[in-house]
């Protein structure tokens, strides 16, 4: 009884330790070619003029995540196998290539035409899309209509 | 150890060591996620000044600004290649407040859209950050006193609680006195080993209570039954004795076994005294002045040794008067004095002290007798088994003491003192 | 003198009655109840030796047939159950002594002359031998009519004598009977000797024709001249 309780405390320390978050040592330079491939294709195919400003190595806890600054200030967050999980372009928006063809037609149907995407984001439960208009919409991971978000 | 104290002892050094363990990994982990907090803010406040100067480098970057809080500062390609990123702390002078102040510092480096590398310093002030420890362990501390003070006084409640029947039994078992009727247990418990324990203890003492008399009435009956035959033989060897037909050597023989037989029969005697005694057949009591009876003893007793040369001094500050039966009174005071007599080596001194409340009889000795055992049946101490002790004497002494409601002590201070106490 | 003895234990019934014949008594004997009653109720006895368990009925119940009976024989009670209430019940019944088991001939043979002595007619309570008469009440002895004077312990072992003339008195039985039952664990008979000789000096100082002469490491005996 009284191993397991001390076991117990030992095992949730450890486990305290490792979701410490990590970034120092991060070299810049070098970043830029641990993105994983199909992030690199990803960023030349649907941001072709654009160049990185730097990139973030961020491991925190057992996930970790490459966050990509654009020279033209636009972030965009990829997984570990390279999927995109977020992409904010600062107020510009976000290339439709990128954007979900259900989410699209979505926007397109229910909005105004001057109105676009400016941030799109994996969430656990699906997709959510800020937009032009400061709306932001929630989606099923499939771009089903969830619900407006205020 | 009492049983409480130990798992008390034990219960409380688990606990305090668990409470130490979980404090110290609390702490670590709010210092770390505290930490985790500044320099997330440092890291997010990069992307806003990064976002800002790649929209509009020449607003930020007039001659290497420096801002309350980053600087950013053009650096060789070289450099840039190989900057890392690293996070530390340091203390900034601040003008305004003329003070230094605790500052945290994310160093990093970006590059602009012409491919020039720029190394970009953070600051945010850890003042905030540092209270927030303080508290964090200012609290833990409080929390921490709480919680063991109240485990503390809460196993101690739960603890007595829990064990209250067993120290009642252990009360129970110290009251009872074997021969003696024993006082009801009421000791209700809902733990199971306890009651088990109640019916063992209860059980037990039925039977020792039942062994006691048996061997009580054993002890009667064999004696009685044996006053006859001896007196048949005693009155026998009388005869023999008195025929004027035996010779020196056949007078000599018979003369020893005329005393063995003597002696079997005083020790016989002296038996069914004790079990008379037990069995309370002296229910007449009056009132009895001991120390009275002590000097009428005493003058016959000392006459009887009169060869060992024993004085006697009666120290008398007030009589010790008791209300018990006559006939054990004598007896009582008779055995004490002769034990003190037979066990006195010549010349020696008894005194006899005499207050209102006890009366000691004290003669000297070399060494302290066994407290334990020279009540008991047929102990004899060291060297005194002489031919006129039966070894019953004192054990006799105390069945009387018991039975009138006296205590009869023994204690050792130089001298053997045997003490009646009311 | 006549004595019955009422004693179921052959024994014992057998040795007081060669005792007491010793002694010079007429002796009968009675084993148990039914047989004692009938002897008293139709002879007159000194003495009756009375043992209370008895077969056919309690010694004690003996008793109060006497008393109905009108009964005046001096009784001693000789039980083996040395019991207070058997005493006391024994004494208010009407008899004069009580005598636990085991006891010394000598021992009864003091009570028995000495309760046959309170009986007797004239109320002469001395015990004389040869010359030396002894006053038991008084707690006197005279020899020659000339007293003797003797402490405490001296008078006590003569009377002891005296009533047990003629008998090889053992030492221990000697020292209990003057002693008492209180200092009966006493084998320490230094005593005993010195008192003893002062006796006989005192005797034969006196010009008594009595002496107390010693037997063997037995005991005492005390002869005429």
């Amino acid at each position: 009884m009284r191993q397991q309780v001390i076991a117990l405390i030992l095992a949730l320390g450890l486990l305290g330790t490792l979701t410490h978050y990590s970034v120092a040592g991060n070299n810049m330079s070098k970043n830029e070619s641990r993105l994983p491939k199909n992030s690199q294709e990803f960023l030349k195919k649907h941001f072709p003029s654009e160049k990185i400003s730097y990139v973030i190595v961020d491991k925190d806890g057992l996930q970790t995540t490459f966050e990509v600054m654009l020279t033209s200030g636009k972030e965009i967050e990829f997984y570990k196998n390279g999927e995109w999980k977020e992409i904010d372009a600062k107020k510009t928006a976000v290339p439709q290539t990128i954007i979900p063809a259900n989410i699209l037609k979505h926007v397109k149907d229910n909005f105004d035409n001057d109105v676009y995407v400016v941030q799109i984001e994996k969430k656990f439960w699906g997709i959510e899309v800020e937009l032009s208009n400061k709306l932001e919409v929630e989606y099923t991971s499939g771009g089903k209509f969830l619900r407006y978000d205020n | 150890m009492k049983l409480i104290r130990y798992t008390y002892i034990r219960l409380f050094s688990l606990m305090f060591m668990l409470f130490i363990l979980w404090g110290a990994l609390f702490y670590i982990s709010m210092m770390d996620e505290v930490m985790d907090e500044t320099d997330d803010r440092l890291l997010n406040n990069k992307g806003l000044v990064v976002h800002r100067m790649l929209q509009q480098p020449e607003r930020l970057l007039t001659a290497d600004t420096l801002s309350d809080n980053y600087r950013i500062s053009r650096i060789s390609e070289q450099e840039g290649l190989n900057h890392r990123d690293s996070f530390y702390d340091t203390k900034i002078y601040i003008q305004i407040e003329n003070e230094y102040e605790p500052m945290r510092v994310y160093k990093s480096s970006f590059k602009d859209n012409s491919g020039q590398f720029y190394e970009i310093e953070l600051y945010l002030s850890t003042i905030e950050r540092d209270n927030v420890i303080e508290d964090i362990l200012f609290y833990l501390i409080i929390l921490f006193v709480v919680m063991l003070g109240i485990t503390l006084v809460g196993m101690r409640l739960v603890l007595k609680r829990t064990f209250r029947p067993l120290y009642k039994l252990l009360d129970w078992l110290n009251s009872v006195i074997p021969g003696r009727e024993a006082p009801e247990l009421n000791n209700e418990t809902e733990i199971a080993e306890f009651k088990k324990l109640n019916d063992a203890a209860v059980n037990m003492q039925k039977r020792s209570r039942k062994a006691y008399e048996e061997q009580k009435d054993f002890i009667g009956n064999a004696s009685h039954e044996l006053q006859t035959p001896l007196a048949i033989s005693l009155n026998k060897l009388d005869m023999l004795a008195n025929s004027g037909e035996l010779n020196e050597e056949q007078m000599n023989l018979l003369s020893q076994t005329f005393e063995t037989l003597q002696r079997a029969t005083r020790l016989n005697k002296s038996l069914l005294l004790l079990s008379q005694i037990q069995n309370e057949q002296f229910v007449q009591v009056s009132e009895q002045n001991l120390t009275q009876t002590i000097q009428r003893v005493l003058n016959d007793m000392l006459e009887v040794y009169s060869d060992k040369n024993i004085m006697a001094k009666i120290e008398t500050e007030s009589d010790f008067i008791h209300q018990m039966n006559d006939s054990l009174a004598v007896v009582l005071i008779n055995n004490l004095l002769k034990n003190a007599i037979v066990h006195s080596s010549s010349n020696s001194l008894i005194t006899i002290t005499s207050h209102e409340k006890s009366l000691t009889i004290s003669n000297e000795g070399q060494t302290a007798l066994d407290n334990e055992k020279i009540f008991t049946r047929f102990y004899r101490a060291g060297n005194s088994k002489t031919k006129e002790s039966t070894g019953l004497g004192l054990t006799i002494a105390k069945e009387i003491a018991q039975l009138s409601g006296l205590s009869l002590e023994y204690f050792y201070d130089g001298k053997h003192n045997f003490r009646l106490k009311k | 003198m006549k004595i019955l003895i009422i004693e179921d234990e052959k024994g014992m019934r057998e040795t007081l009655e060669t005792f007491f014949v010793q002694q010079k008594f007429v002796v009968e004997t009675a084993h148990d109840f039914d047989s004692g009653l009938s002897k008293l109720s139709v002879y007159d006895y000194d003495c009756v030796l009375l043992d209370i368990t008895l077969p056919g009925g309690s010694g004690l119940d003996l008793l109060t047939e006497m008393k109905r009976l009108n009964k005046r024989e001096s009784v001693i009670i000789i039980s083996a159950r040395d019991a207070i209430d058997d005493k006391v019940l024994g004494l208010e019944l009407g008899a004069d002594d009580y005598l636990p088991k085991p006891f010394h001939l000598a021992e009864l043979n003091a009570r028995v002359k000495s309760l046959i002595r309170r009986n007797q007619s004239g109320g002469d309570m001395s015990v004389s031998i040869e010359n030396v008469k002894l006053l038991p009440d008084k707690r006197t002895v005279f020899v020659n009519d000339e007293e003797l004077p003797l402490n405490r312990k001296e008078f006590d072992l003569l009377y002891y004598f005296m009533v047990n003339p003629d008998r090889l008195l053992n030492k221990t039985t000697l020292t209990e009977a003057v002693w008492g039952d209180n200092i009966d664990q006493a084998d320490d008979l230094e005593f005993l000797y010195s008192q003893v000789k002062n006796l006989r000096r005192k005797l034969k100082t006196a010009g008594a024709t009595i002496e107390i002469k010693a037997v063997y490491g037995f005991g005492y005996k005390l002869i005429s001249e």
